[in-house]
């Protein structure tokens, strides 16, 4: 089976609550893969994950629909058996050599990532070090990755479809706009008026009175994942006031006209706010 | 200036909340598009799509494996100045 190019890059294909102790069908790029847990979720994350092709070689059963013994996914339909390595087993068959697609998978950073197995490319870390983890989530939008991607990565529409975060619309004219490039990525800086906020959120946030709200990115392509910086500045002397925001999203096209948005959102906290948030709130 | 008492406590579930209800707006805006094709050729544009054009590029060039500076229709797109 001939894999599309994009799937040498590690894509988030389920955020880990997602997956439990049976396998999941998961699409990407048009390609259906059983993703499974080769031992017991652990607690937290961190545990062992395998990927197959969903397609039973045998006779074509949605291995997804099987379940998992001692590592491997084990087929509904006859009982033949799939290891994390792409090595089958079949009881009816012992001697038989028996081989599927196989995907390299882990779990990190609270999701599931797979790739095609055995390519050379590097995890797509985000530094959070210093960051309270807020939430992260999956969310499916049935349009084109570049269409989905497009609106993530400018601040004009932030003026009319956001309720918060974003510019104020009736001065989107003041709000500068810097892109910066290198052949691997793409920059983009934007600081301008804060769009009206309710008098709560401020209070929550904690920015100064006519501040300047700042949302500064950085795109990558391999795989398509933008990380976002948003704070507010004094608009007078430039300095930082009220909260750090620092938001991952990767773009995970499921086909070519629907993408999996995978959110991560952080904030700056202090050691004890993050454990009087934690404790509030285990939502994990 | 530390964060205290109620803001603490309120920190993760409404910045949470407001996370998602932000995603969930442009989400029902995308989808609402009228023309949901890739295609950007003939677009008017304007200085906040310098950002897009400039990762149509990369994306097609690192992701896609294809040819910068090529949309799907082999048209060249500009991102220099918009
Ligand atoms: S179809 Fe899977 S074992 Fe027969």
């Amino acid at each position: 089976m001939t894999l599309r190019p994009e799937l040498d890059f590690w894509h988030p294909v389920l955020t880990s609550e997602e997956l439990g102790d049976t396998p999941e069908k998961v699409r990407l790029l048009g390609t259906e893969v059983s993703v499974f847990r080769t031992a017991k979720k652990p607690l937290r994350g961190g545990g062992t994950v395998g990927a197959v092709l969903d397609r039973c070689p045998h006779r074509g059963a949605s291995l997804s629909k099987g379940h998992v013994r001692e590592g491997c996914v084990v087929c509904p339909y006859h009982g033949w058996s799939w290891a994390p390595d792409g090595t089958g087993k079949s009881p009816g068959n012992p001697d038989g050599r028996f081989r599927t697609q196989a995907f390299d998978a882990l779990e990190s950073d609270g999701a599931i990532w797979i790739k095609r197995a055995g390519t050379a490319v590097p995890f797509p870390r985000f530094d959070v070090a210093g960051f309270l983890e807020i939430a992260r989530f999956r969310r499916r939008v049935n349009a084109p990755l570049e269409v989905v991607l497009d609106n993530f990565i400018e601040v004009e529409h932030t003026g009319n479809v956001h309720y918060v975060l974003g510019y104020d619309t009736h001065r989107l004219d003041e709000v500068i706009c810097k892109v910066e490039t290198t052949p691997e990525t793409v920059r983009v800086y934007n600081q301008g008026p804060q769009k009206p906020m309710p008098w709560a959120l401020r209070k929550l946030f904690r920015y100064p009175p006519n501040a300047h709200f700042v949302d500064d990115w950085t795109t990558r392509f391999a795989p398509v994942s933008s990380v976002y910086d948003q704070y507010w500045i004094d608009r007078l002397t430039g300095e930082r006031g009220g909260d750090f925001l620092r938001n991952a999203v990767f773009f995970t096209p499921v086909e070519d006209d629907v993408t999996d948005l995978f959110v991560f959102v952080f904030a700056e906290a202090t050691a004890w706010v993050a454990s009087a948030s934690t404790a509030c709130c285990s939502s994990r | 200036m530390g964060r205290v008492g109620l803001n603490s406590l309120l920190l993760k579930p409404l910045t949470a909340w407001l996370g998602r209800l932000e995603i969930e707006a442009d989400v029902k805006m995308i989808e609402g598009l009228a023309d949901k094709s890739p295609e950007i050729r003939g677009n008017q544009l304007g200085r906040f799509d310098r950002g897009p054009l400039a990762s149509r590029n990369r994306m097609r060039r690192i992701y896609r494996r294809g040819v910068e500076g090529l949309d799907a229709a082999g048209v060249e797109l500009d991102d220099s100045e918009t």
